[in-house]
């Protein structure tokens, strides 16, 4: 339970939130005392008698526990009862005692009323001349200066490379992964780059996505230039090429999707499904047509509008249209 | 003199009673514990967490927390403050430990006019008045609010309760007190109310943050979109969806099938909540980690309560002890559908780092098979097939685990995986336009929708019903090509490929395109705007 109702004659008196009731108190988390519930007797009136309920702060409870600001602690000091509030008022004399004997080091200010003027002291040693900061003259405000927008390309081998160790590395023990290695491989690609925004919007999904490999590569049509997708499926088949054999191998368990941001904004790469492992990527020689034939309900709605615009816009001869996608058969040439 | 002061208690005690809430009785993500039930000023509703689709907002995350449910319209003359004892917090974990990095930490104060409230002199005696408002208001004009909210905002990095604090400022001017416009009391009151309540979103200075964010906090209109009293009447209705498409109209989806129809959000639906919203630059949140954010919300209170039995304005109650989370909001629908009654309120008082405790319910889901126990017979009989369990079949449900406690493999998983209940947000996926975007999120080839964090437009009911039936064992389109997840298999789950719906839809076409993106709330009066507000025709 975590919520303490106090009840005396069906009377809802306090509650209290604890995270650790006991039968007469309460505990943290950290099993540090928070409060104790006292039985106090009751003095008799008209009708009833019975007991009335107190609780105590005990004082081992830290202000990092409690609340942080004074006004909670004058809540808290206003809501103790006045058993508790002349014991707390003895250890709090106790304790005033106690430091007025001690020399009180962070507050203590020498007082203007000791210092004699009229008496010389010792001759002192010069004091060395504090350094004395140059005078700065006022510069004008600088520029803003904006820099016109630029594709910043990161150095490509040595990230791809260390990426690509460390998922050889993580291979030895099952989680071979080359995400990160094609993402940077693509990333570090002027050409994927500059050539990326080219692909138009009919050909990414709302969220900017564009599905470059599914058991097949994908390419959407002829009518567009079809450089860019070559390009993609030679970069990432290039870096699964330099991957061990064993990492290329290892069975992967749904999409990877890979981010490239791009004149400020991201595309979406995706590629995978079910169970596939990157050196299908590299072998995806025969192309096949997706097979729909069995999606839900759900997925062909969703991808209705956005199939029926690439269907009407790309159907031609050497293409073949599936009910949300046009695949474009593509010979690949896996480590060229 | 002791006879006195039991009288005074037991006048407290009269009092709490009367304070308990009398609200109807409703549940959703709204009132969704036993608990939290008693305590509707810091219930915590819902939680968004999106890559901002403000036009030229695309470079900040807006992070929105619903508190106070069930705020009918009208209900004056006190309306819905704030509790002024309690902490209403954002949390965000950047790094996937499950902890919070950053918090985002509200707190209210709540202050009558001149200090005791405005006055006015009737024969020889002044008296205060007894209501909230004493003449029109408007956003140049607010002499006559006679109770007015304010809030100050904290960032805490590191622990939420030892972590370092710095005040986020106005960068207007720095002031650290930012005003509550009042709730849309009604057109009278507030002939301007959207103007108003715009006067109060403010730019605001983050510490550590070189850009700067935007706040507001004020009643929106509610967004979450659910068929609230069938639903849990055992699921008073067939909820798949009846047309060949969400909004054909033409009758031929499954037999009987609910279709989709505002008059379904009938509940929710007309009624208001309180928004707090926060938009940050996206390069100020997501810290060292791999770009992917979990965030929730929460709101404590004082470990004790004392009720005065001489209470003022000020001070009705006296309150201190550690603050105690009572009400906790991530992913939609787990502490409704998903945690056990008998652990709801536990559930609602713990971190995502100890929700280990929790794990058994998503694995092994009781609300897929209380649906199997209600619609497997009417599913075989209406198809025809011979469905001996309609619940999915892979236990341990990977599925959802995946979808609710660690995040999608490179969608919105962390570096750092944590199993955990919170919302994930990956903050690279584009900004899908407002024009464009899916309610039904990535299960619908929108990758910046939910499950990947929470748009206000998102059909999390929809969703959520269909995960937890099975969905993504079944392929999700990503750029129309269909995609296996690779979490289950169709075989899974027999019917996880229907269009399991509560016919109550929401989109964001159906809400406002610019921060905070939630509706202007609906007013009080007069009854044909405040009938007319709640009846706004979905868009698909």
């Amino acid at each position: 339970m975590r919520s303490h109702k106090f009840e005396r004659e069906q009377k809802f008196i306090m509650q209290i939130f604890c995270p650790r009731p006991l039968k007469r108190g309460c505990v943290s988390s950290l099993g540090v005392p928070i409060l104790r519930v006292h039985r106090l007797p009751f003095l008799h009136d008209s009708t009833t008698a019975g007991h009335a309920l107190s609780f105590s702060v005990p004082s081992e409870f830290g202000p990092s526990e409690f609340e942080h600001s004074n006004r909670y602690q004058a809540q808290r000091a206003k809501s103790v009862s006045a058993a508790l509030s002349v014991a707390v008022h003895i250890a709090v004399i106790a304790l005033v005692l106690l430091f007025a004997g001690a020399p009180a080091k962070q507050t203590f200010r020498p007082s203007i009323a000791t210092f004699d003027v009229n008496v010389p002291g010792p001759p002192s040693p010069t004091p060395p001349k504090a350094p004395q900061p140059h005078p700065v003259p006022p510069q004008p405000p600088l520029p803003l200066v904006i820099p016109p927008p630029a594709l910043i390309i990161p150095h490509k081998t040595d990230i791809v490379a260390s990426l690509l160790e460390q998922a050889d590395v993580q291979s030895a023990v099952g989680g071979c992964d080359l995400t990160a290695p094609v993402q940077a491989a693509l990333q570090t690609s002027p050409d994927v780059m500059l050539q990326l925004p080219t692909i138009p919007v009919e050909h990414r999904s709302v969220a900017n996505a564009i599905a470059v490999w599914n058991q097949n590569w994908i390419e959407p049509d002829t009518t567009i230039d079809k450089d860019v997708y070559e390009t993609i499926r030679l970069t990432i088949a290039n870096t699964i090429a330099r991957a061990s054999e064993s990492c290329r191998l290892q069975m992967q368990g749904g999409p990877r999707l890979m981010y490239l941001p791009v004149n400020g904004t991201t595309t979406v790469i995706a590629l995978g499904s079910g169970e596939w492992t990157w050196q299908q990527l590299a072998d995806s020689a025969q192309p096949q047509i997706i097979n729909q034939a069995d999606q839900p309900l759900l997925a062909q709605r969703a991808s209705l509008e956005l199939s029926d615009m690439i269907a009407t816009m790309f159907a031609s001869p050497e293409t073949e249209t599936t009910n949300s996608i046009t695949v474009k058969h593509t010979q690949m040439r896996p480590g060229t | 003199m002791m006879s006195v002061t039991r009288k005074a208690i037991l006048r407290s005690a009269a009092m709490a009673l009367c304070m308990l809430p009398v609200a109807p009785a409703l549940a959703s993500s709204h009132r969704e514990a036993p608990y939290i039930t008693r305590a509707p000023k810091v219930d915590n509703t819902d939680f968004y967490m999106f890559r901002s689709y403000e036009p030229g907002k695309e470079a900040t995350t807006t992070l929105i927390a619903n508190y106070y449910p069930d705020q009918s319209p009208g209900s004056g003359p006190n309306y819905f403050t704030m509790d002024p004892t309690a902490l209403y917090e954002i949390h965000v974990d950047n790094n996937g430990d499950a902890k919070e990095d950053l918090t985002y930490s509200f707190k209210f104060t709540n202050a009558l006019a001149g200090g005791t409230g405005i006055a006015l002199t009737v024969g020889t005696k002044t008296n205060t008045i007894p209501l909230r408002q004493a003449g029109q208001i408007s956003a140049g004009d607010t002499s006559k609010l006679n109770e007015s909210e304010s809030y100050t905002i904290t960032q805490i990095s590191g622990n939420r309760r030892s972590g370092t604090r710095a005040n986020i400022t106005n960068s207007s001017g720095g002031s650290t007190t930012f005003t509550k416009p009042i709730d849309n009391i009604g057109n009278k009151t507030l002939p301007a109310y959207a103007a108003y309540a715009n006067s109060y979103i403010y730019g605001v200075a983050i510490p550590g943050c070189s850009g700067t964010g935007r706040a507001f906090v004020g009643q929106r209109a509610e967004a979450f979109a659910v068929n609230l009293g069938p639903i849990f009447d055992l699921v008073n209705f067939v909820p798949i969806e009846g047309d060949s498409a969400a909004f054909a109209g033409d009758g031929r989806g499954f037999p009987g099938g609910i279709t989709q129809s505002r008059n379904n959000d009938d509940l929710v639906g007309k009624r208001n909540v309180t928004t707090i919203a926060l938009e940050i630059p996206t390069s100020c949140l997501v810290g060292t980690g791999n770009g992917v954010i979990g965030g929730w919300s929460s709101a404590s209170l004082p470990q004790a309560r004392i009720l005065d039995p001489t209470p003022t304005y000020d001070k009705p109650t006296v309150s201190g002890g550690a603050y105690v989370q009572i009400s906790r909001l991530g992913m939609p629908l787990v502490n409704e559908l998903v945690i056990g009654l008998n652990r709801k309120d536990a559930f609602n008082a713990a971190s995502p780092s100890g929700d280990g405790q929790f794990a058994d319910f998503v694995t092994h889901p009781t609300f897929p098979a209380l649906l199997d126990s209600l619609f497997r017979a009417p599913v075989n009989a209406t198809l025809g097939t011979s469905f001996t369990n309609i619940a999915p079949s892979n236990l341990p449900r990977g599925d959802l685990v995946a979808a609710f406690l660690t995040g999608i493999k490179t969608l919105n998983q962390q570096s750092t995986v944590t199993a955990s209940e919170m919302l994930r947000l990956n903050t690279a996926v584009s900004v899908t336009p407002r024009a464009t975007q899916k309610s039904l999120g990535v299960a619908a080839d929108d990758l910046a929708g939910f499950p990947n964090g929470r748009r206000p437009g998102d059909d999390v009911v929809d969703v959520v019903l269909r995960v937890a039936m099975g969905r993504l064992c079944y392929p999700v389109p990503i750029n129309g090509v269909q995609t296996d997840l690779g979490l289950c298999k169709p075989a899974d789950a027999p019917v996880g490929n229907a269009a399991f719906t509560d016919g109550a839809p929401i989109s964001a076409r159906d809400l406002q395109g610019t921060f905070p993106y939630l509706n202007t709330p609906i007013p009080g009066s007069p009854r044909s705007v405040r009938d007319g507000a709640a009846l706004v025709p979905a868009q698909p």
